[in-house]
């Protein structure tokens, strides 16, 4: 029996199987059953027969595709495909595991550079890749590791030593957690120069003659001048650690210090709700620093153990929208976070908003009527008031443009709203006080009124939620306060006409029921009746 | 009670802001500078100052015998402007009497007394002295006399330890053998409560058993009335035992004191009906209540709350009842009047009380409520609430209509409100109130914007005139003092809603937080909802229009996207608009305050910075040496702004 075959019929197999069936979102699940496949297959190395890797493959596949963010699966597939000797695969998993987040995770690129340390042995090839890791999460505040990687390979791999002090300059600028590490080693340096010449790996040789007052070529005795001369570069260098390590001193105590998850947990994880406004304020201080490179890394860290909390997501792609203009990659953050974060209202509301602008219309009629079937076509049932009433708001709007004749119904002046919508928004309000934001719908309903579609409005949602006798709103105060709202504001009516009918055609009827919220009621009477107080006051019994 | 005036100065008062010291002559002050110090440099919130100047007063009356006019009247005018503000200061006023005695005799000091009793009524301790002068220097005056006490019996009889009072009187009718006064004093006094009631039973008892007893006088009821007020007695022991301040002072009074005063209180409301409380006792219980908790609002509501009950249940039972509507606001006045400005729920309370009970009065309390709202109006000039109260019952009290009415006379009562809403706008605007318009005196910078939405809201939805709104809307956005009126910019914003007219809506909503500074609540309110309102009643043809970003300088915020931008960042504008130059970055605002808001810290930074630049970019030469700036700055201490005194207390006091 080969190790395929025993694994599978194994009955612990099975019942892990069947527990990530389950759970699908479970990750202790998944943990339990690659480690032990992995087990199981030990040794991991060419001759691991083909199913059994198919096998430990598609397991991974499953984890990462239920789990996108843990950097750490990735990065175990990744060598699990190094130790079988599928190069290609080894940097297409990390490519494609890359580009889940966005380039910028500094996990996944110290492992994936340290590979490449091994496996790529041209140096043009090598570097190209450590600059892209550079531009991504060269600012990141752990990320000495990946330099001390880069500093090594640049010493190692190349003769000239220019582009090794290149970095090593750059990386003095940069706050970093182990900042003062490459000070030591940039001081060292200075140290060991033995000659002039040498200098312009550090400094320009312009810059030399005119600010170090030190000409490299001067031709009789040096030795003076190389004194003078590192002792300038010395106390440049203070000064820039004194930038460099008040920079770090402020980032570390303020946020870094207080972050403890620094990746991505599960939908099970929650995160304290202090460590969200850390994080939050973290953002907030990266976009005042106005280093652009790091505003992206830091979202990009941010999102990561904020995975399922909707407000980085939106954070960001307001940021992009505000401060990049960069819509395209706004909507694409923002469909990302509609995948993992747990509370969609607020991202779906502003997709719908960046596509609006994007004039994306296609789109955004598809996101709508995908939300809608995903609702089995009763979005109305939603129990996530915001949801359900944007998806009405936005379908309305779609539905008001003329000229896009694919989107919009053929309007009857004398109808209200398209009629598939206004009976979702009358099924809604049907629902009485089983859901949320009644209240907001009816008032947005008000919102419609024109000079002549008063009628309209009072028949097909006032007069027939009378009709229907739904008591939730038959009771409720703010129900009439807001049709003696739409009377009053009607103008095709005069003053003494809608006084006369809200008097007594509302009030006399609202006064039979046992009304709750009266006070919103006393409120339009105050307002906009001021002289009927006292028959409402004899109608609705409010005395002293 | 009719005062000799003889140092000119008026019984009514002494204004609060007279220099008492002024025409004394330089030597004098010269000869006294502590005196004149403890004067100048007195604290009206500090109790050590007043007495520090009230014994320097007195140790002006011991150096100098015979004092020249200007100074008695100086002495006399410091004791008033004490005395006017804090009138329950029973102490001062003794030593005033004293003062008084001294510089201009007998008859003066007696005045004085009176005076006392009458700016501190409910004082036991000044009409006992009053009473015992009276008894002692006019003991002829039997009548005088007589009315105080019967005065005097009414005002501090129910106090719990008014025993001397109680025994003064009593000796005085004793003297004038007036046998059926005595006996009816004590019918009344076995049934108080007092820490001496044992006393007065037994001397009761003793007098109806004496030789000036009638038979007329007997009281089967003798024995149960005496165990009545027994148990009485000992029920409220349980508090009066925890009362360590029964006067006023100026330092707050302590947990515990307040605690004992509020279960007193509620002890006695509650078992008033059961023990068969007396409503004499229960409101002087009250009012005893109000010497050290004078500052304390909740009492006042209390007492107030029971009052009101009071005057309800004469209604429902129609029977006789000690407090009449007229009672209850005079209470409230009081409490208006002594309260602490800052407190606003008694205050609101009286309002609210005014209004509920306009029906049933209507002239007189409309002429009470116009005089409240006046005195709330000087009191919190910034409340514009109080300018809405004022002009629903001014409307209905003025300019009243009735549906049951012929529409001419409808619109007449309503073409009559516009116009005087109108006029009196002009008056204010133009600076020249009229006399006969209480209104003319209540408007002001703060609330002048509730009387213009009045008078639009009547234009607009009353009168319906659309051209007349739209002009009164131009002219009015343009006055200063409806800049940051949500009132005013509400209305708008509904009147433009109701035109659906998005052009001049889009503009209003990136006025908003710019030139229209509503409060940042306000603004999210208008913004969320505008967003919807947009959504279901405009379409994308009209947005893809209204998106200027493409041309011209002009910032029109996008109604749907960018409007969200707005939302707690009311100043917010598009990042295109933002002109600082990325060289200048750190000298920005959010740069410097970065990680500690309002508190400024010029971080040491790096001018020529290239940490934000690919390392392959500077190809194989190096970066230019770093050029850092305020690196003397990184030991100093942020500085903090103090953002509330500089930008809110500072302005509202300038």
């Amino acid at each position: 029996m080969n190790k395929y075959t025993s694994i599978i019929t194994d009955d612990k197999f099975s019942l892990l199987t069947l527990r990530v069936t389950e759970y699908p979102k479970c990750l202790s699940h998944w943990e339990t059953l690659i480690s032990h496949l992995i087990t199981k297959s030990k040794p991991i190395n060419k001759a691991l027969e083909p199913e059994l890797c198919d096998l430990i493959r598609n397991t991974y596949e499953s984890i990462l595709f239920h789990f996108p963010y843990l950097e750490n699966y990735h990065i175990d597939y990744a060598l699990f495909e190094f130790k079988l000797g599928n190069i290609s695969k080894v940097h297409k998993t990390f490519k494609q595991a890359l580009s889940i987040f966005n380039q910028r995770s500094l996990l996944l690129w110290i492992s994936y550079l340290k590979i490449c340390n091994d496996i790529i042995l041209e140096p043009k090839q090598l570097f190209k890749k450590y600059e892209t890791a550079e531009k991504y999460i060269g600012l990141h505040f752990y990320s000495a590791e990946f330099w001390d990687l880069y500093l090594k390979q640049l010493e190692e791999r190349c003769i000239m030593k220019n582009r090794y002090f290149i970095v090593l300059r750059k990386i003095l600028e940069i706050p970093l957690y182990s900042y003062s590490k490459f000070y030591a080693i940039w001081l060292h340096h200075i140290d060991n120069i033995k000659d002039l010449s040498q200098l312009t790996y550090l400094v320009r040789k312009d810059e030399l003659l005119k600010k170090f007052n030190i000409d490299v070529d001067f031709r009789r005795r040096r030795g003076l001048l190389l004194l003078d001369a590192k002792t300038k570069l010395k106390k440049l260098t203070k000064e820039l650690y004194t930038v460099t390590q008040c920079q770090v001193l402020e980032m570390f105590t303020l946020f870094e210090s207080k972050i403890t998850t620094q990746y991505y947990t599960s939908p099970e994880n929650l995160i304290a709700s202090d460590e969200i406004v850390i994080w939050e304020k973290y953002i907030n201080y990266t976009i005042n620093l106005n280093i652009t490179n790091l505003i992206y890394l830091n979202f990009q860290r941010a999102l990561l153990p904020l995975a399922h909390y909707d407000l980085i997501w939106i954070k960001y792609a307001n940021w992009l929208i505000d401060k990049e203009n960069d819509l395209p990659s706004a909507n694409n953050i923002l469909l990302q976070g509609l995948k993992v974060s747990l509370k969609k209202s607020n991202i779906l509301k502003l997709l719908y908003t960046v596509l609006l602008r994007m004039n994306e219309i296609q789109k955004l009629s598809d996101i709508l009527n995908e939300l809608e079937k995903s609702y089995g076509n009763k979005i109305e049932n939603t129990e996530d008031f915001s949801l359900f009433w944007d998806f009405i708001q936005f379908t309305i709007f779609l539905k008001n443009t003329p000229s896009q004749s694919r989107y919009s119904d053929a309007t009857q002046s004398t109808e209200l709203l398209p009629s598939s919508i206004f009976e979702k928004i009358m099924k809604r309000l049907s629902y009485g006080d089983s859901k949320n934001g009644q209240e907001d719908i009816l008032s947005n309903l008000i919102q419609l009124q024109t000079k002549d579609n008063t009628n309209t409005i009072e028949e097909e949602v006032f007069k027939r939620i009378i009709a229907s006798k739904w008591d939730y709103y038959l009771n409720n105060g703010i129900f009439w306060a807001l049709y003696s709202r739409l009377i009053f504001f009607d103008p095709s009516r005069s003053y003494l006409e809608k006084r006369k009918y809200i008097v007594s055609s509302i009030w006399k009827v609202a006064s039979d029921y046992n009304l709750k919220n009266k006070i919103s009621l006393k409120e339009f009477c105050i307002n906009y009746l001021t002289d009927d107080i006292e028959i409402f006051e004899d109608l609705f019994d409010i005395h002293e | 009670m009719s005062i000799p005036n003889e140092a000119g100065i008026l019984r009514a008062g002494v204004d609060q802001n007279t220099d008492a010291l002024k025409g004394l002559d330089a030597s004098f002050l010269k000869e006294n500078p502590d005196f004149v110090d403890a004067y100048r440099q007195i604290r009206w919130d500090d109790i050590n100052t007043l007495n520090k100047l009230i014994a320097m007063t007195e140790q002006l009356v011991v150096k100098y015998k015979d004092p020249n006019d200007t100074i008695k009247q100086s002495i006399e005018i410091i004791f008033y402007q004490i005395l006017q503000r804090y009138p329950l200061f029973f102490g001062y006023w003794k030593k005033f009497t004293a003062i008084e005695y001294q510089l201009y005799g007998l008859e003066k000091s007696i005045a004085t007394l009176a005076k006392s009793v009458e700016a501190f009524p409910t004082s036991l301790e000044l009409w006992c002295d009053y009473l015992n002068v009276l008894l002692t220097n006019n003991p002829d005056e039997v009548d005088l006399i007589r009315s105080n006490f019967l005065v005097a019996r009414t005002l501090v009889g129910y106090h719990f330890l008014s025993h001397p009072f109680w025994d003064k009187y009593i000796e005085f009718e004793s003297k004038q053998e007036q046998w059926d006064k005595v006996n009816e004093i004590y019918q009344e006094l076995i049934t108080i409560p007092l820490h001496q009631y044992a006393k007065y039973c037994t001397a009761y008892k003793n007098f109806l058993h004496g030789p000036n007893a009638t038979n007329a006088f007997k009281d089967p009821q003798l024995e149960v009335k005496f165990k009545k007020t027994y148990d009485l007695v000992n029920k409220l022991w349980v508090y009066e035992s925890r009362i360590r301040q029964n006067f006023f002072n100026l330092t707050p009074l302590s947990a515990e004191e307040i605690q004992n005063w509020e279960q007193y209180l509620n002890f006695i409301i509650e078992n008033q009906s059961i023990l068969g409380l007396k409503t004499e006792l229960i409101k002087y219980i009250f009012e005893r209540c109000l010497i050290p908790c004078l500052y304390i609002e909740k009492f006042w509501l209390l007492y107030t709350q029971w009052m009101k009950t009071q005057v309800n249940m004469k209604e429902e039972k129609e029977n006789e009842s000690f407090f009449t509507l007229q009672d209850v606001i005079y209470l409230y006045q009081r409490g208006a009047k002594m309260l602490p400005v800052q407190l606003k729920e008694y205050r609101i309370d009286y309002i609210v009380y005014l209004k509920t009970i306009y029906r049933k009065e209507k002239e007189y309390v409309f002429v009470i409520f116009t005089e409240a709202i006046f005195e709330l109006i000087q009191m919190w000039p910034h409340e514009p609430r109080l300018m809405t109260e004022y002009l629903i019952l001014l409307k209905r009290h003025d300019f009243p209509s009735s549906i049951e009415q012929t529409s001419q006379e409808i619109l007449g009562q309503q073409t009559s409100f516009a116009s005087f809403l109108d006029s009196t706008i002009k008056n204010f605007l133009s600076n020249k109130p009229k006399k006969e318009n209480p209104i003319d005196d209540m408007i002001n910078q703060s609330n002048f914007s509730i009387v213009v939405v009045e008078l639009i809201k009547v234009i607009w939805l009353v009168l319906k005139n659309i051209i007349q709104t739209r002009k009164y809307f131009n002219y009015f956005s343009k006055l200063p003092a409806l800049k940051s009126s949500t009132t005013f910019w509400s209305t708008y914003y509904k009147f433009e809603k109701s035109t659906k007219n998005f052009a001049k809506l889009n503009k209003f909503i990136t006025n908003l937080g710019k030139e229209i500074t509503l409060p940042t609540a306000t603004i999210n309110d208008i913004l969320t909802d505008y967003q919807s309102f947009y959504l279901i009643n405009s379409n994308l043809n009209d947005y893809q229009t209204s998106d200027t970003s493409a041309n011209s300088n002009d910032i029109t915020i996008d109604p749907l996207l960018q409007s969200q931008f707005k939302i707690n960042d009311p100043q917010w504008i598009p990042e295109k608009h933002h002109t600082t130059l990325r060289s200048e970055w750190y000298k920005t605002k959010q740069y410097r305050e970065n990680g500690h808001v309002g508190i400024i810290f010029d971080r040491p930074y790096i001018v020529n910075q290239i940490l934000d630049r690919d390392s392959k970019s500077f190809k194989n030469v190096p970066p230019p040496s770093p050029i850092c700036k305020n690196l003397e700055k990184i030991n100093h201490i942020g500085k903090s702004k103090d953002i509330f005194t500089e930008e809110y207390l500072n302005k509202l006091y300038n």
